[in-house]
């Protein structure tokens, strides 16, 4: 069972940038990363994910970073794939010496363009993310370039 | 139930438990709307009327003007005009120190100083100061502008929809010259909600609260 489910398994890298699209006016683009696990089911392959990302602000001693856990579907069979992502990140922004941080539910739709060699798969991202904490939804537009190794 | 079905229930169970929690503490935090929204909505026609036990503070937003080669926004409070600069890092004060002698005007200080600085984050301490000297009628006068500012809490209104921060204000101005010397200290507190701009202002002479507005 153990080893049916790491054999089905496949990991992967992805980074790119992301620009601030929604809500944000005051922070710039900036670099996001992602590692994530997948797996092959039936239906669809699921991906279990941590990302990362940091804006700096229009104010050089503004920043935001967040870091979240994601759940994420689509389908590598296909050329172009439609995904969908959603969990929680936790926020940090930080002006000088003082700082705040708090936690936002994410969502994510985009598309994916899968190219195979043997076990590797080489796909660019273009996507949407949003994040709210109920009171206010803010989001980015993103590309990420993604590698992944299936066993 | 087969060791299958029990895995399962335990992945819907700590699924369950995830998605509750993190939309709990969403709820708690409203971190994105603290960091995506505008707390000093300096448009023009926007205002705010004020009400202490015994006076009222009508802030007015009027159209911008130019000073010092720079646009800045005129906020009118009770017929007092104080002209301001919406930067990313700060809002930023116009000031004027002036010093009278045999009925003469000198400008010993023009420029601008950082009222607030900007984006509001919980805890964060600024100061800046303007210090300029002028030679007049055979003496040195000094002029000074000093301000100290700091976020003092961030706390959720209900009233307001969202976290309301509080900044207190210290201001000293001072003159010095080979006879005399003046200090000047005042003391503000403001509180800002998001989307709304000033719902509150403590001076020495009252506790404003808001009683009305209009935003554009």
């Amino acid at each position: 069972m153990l080893l049916w489910c790491l054999l089905s398994l496949s990991v992967g890298l992805e980074a790119g940038y992301a620009i601030p699209a929604m809500a944000f006016t005051n922070i710039q683009s900036g670099p996001s990363v992602q590692i994530f696990v997948g797996k092959k089911t039936r239906i669809v392959d699921l991906s279990l994910s941590t990302t990362a990302a940091f804006y700096p602000g229009d104010n050089a001693a503004y920043t935001l970073s967040t870091y979240g856990i994601q759940i994420g579907l689509f389908k590598t069979a296909w050329r172009f794939s439609p995904v969908v992502e959603l969990g929680g990140q936790y926020l940090t922004r930080e002006v000088t010496t003082a700082s705040e941080a708090g936690y936002c539910i994410s969502y994510l739709f985009g598309l994916l363009l899968n190219f195979r060699y043997e076990n590797l798969r080489l796909y660019p991202k273009f996507y949407y993310e949003g994040i709210t904490d109920i009171e206010q939804h803010a989001g980015f537009v993103g590309a990420h370039m993604g590698l992944v190794y299936e066993f | 139930m087969n060791s299958k079905g029990r895995m399962r229930s335990a992945w819907n169970i700590i699924g369950t438990i995830f998605i509750i929690g993190t939309v709990m503490l969403c709820c708690d935090s409203h971190l994105v709307q603290r960091a995506s929204s505008d707390y000093f909505c300096l448009d023009e026609g926007n205002w705010w009327f004020l009400l202490s036990a015994s006076d009222t503070l009508l802030m007015e937003v009027e159209s911008v003007d130019t000073l010092l080669q720079r646009e800045c926004i005129p906020v009118n409070s009770n017929g007092y005009v104080d002209y301001l600069i919406l930067d990313d890092d700060a809002v930023r004060q116009y000031v004027r120190m002036v010093h009278y002698f045999s009925g003469e005007e000198h400008t010993i200080i023009e420029s601008y100083v950082v009222r607030i600085a900007l984006p509001l984050v919980d805890g964060n301490v600024w100061s800046d100061r303007l210090l300029d000297s002028l030679y007049i009628f055979d003496q040195w006068v000094r002029a000074s502008y000093y301000v100290k500012g700091e976020v003092l809490a961030c706390e959720y209104s209900e009233a307001y929809g969202g976290d309301v921060y509080s900044i207190r204000l210290e201001t000293i101005t001072s003159y010095d010259s080979a006879d005399s010397v003046s200090v000047d200290s005042s003391y503000v507190t403001e509180e800002y909600a998001p989307n709304l701009g000033i719902i509150r202002v403590i001076r020495t002479d009252g506790d404003y609260l808001l009683a009305d507005h209009e935003l554009q």
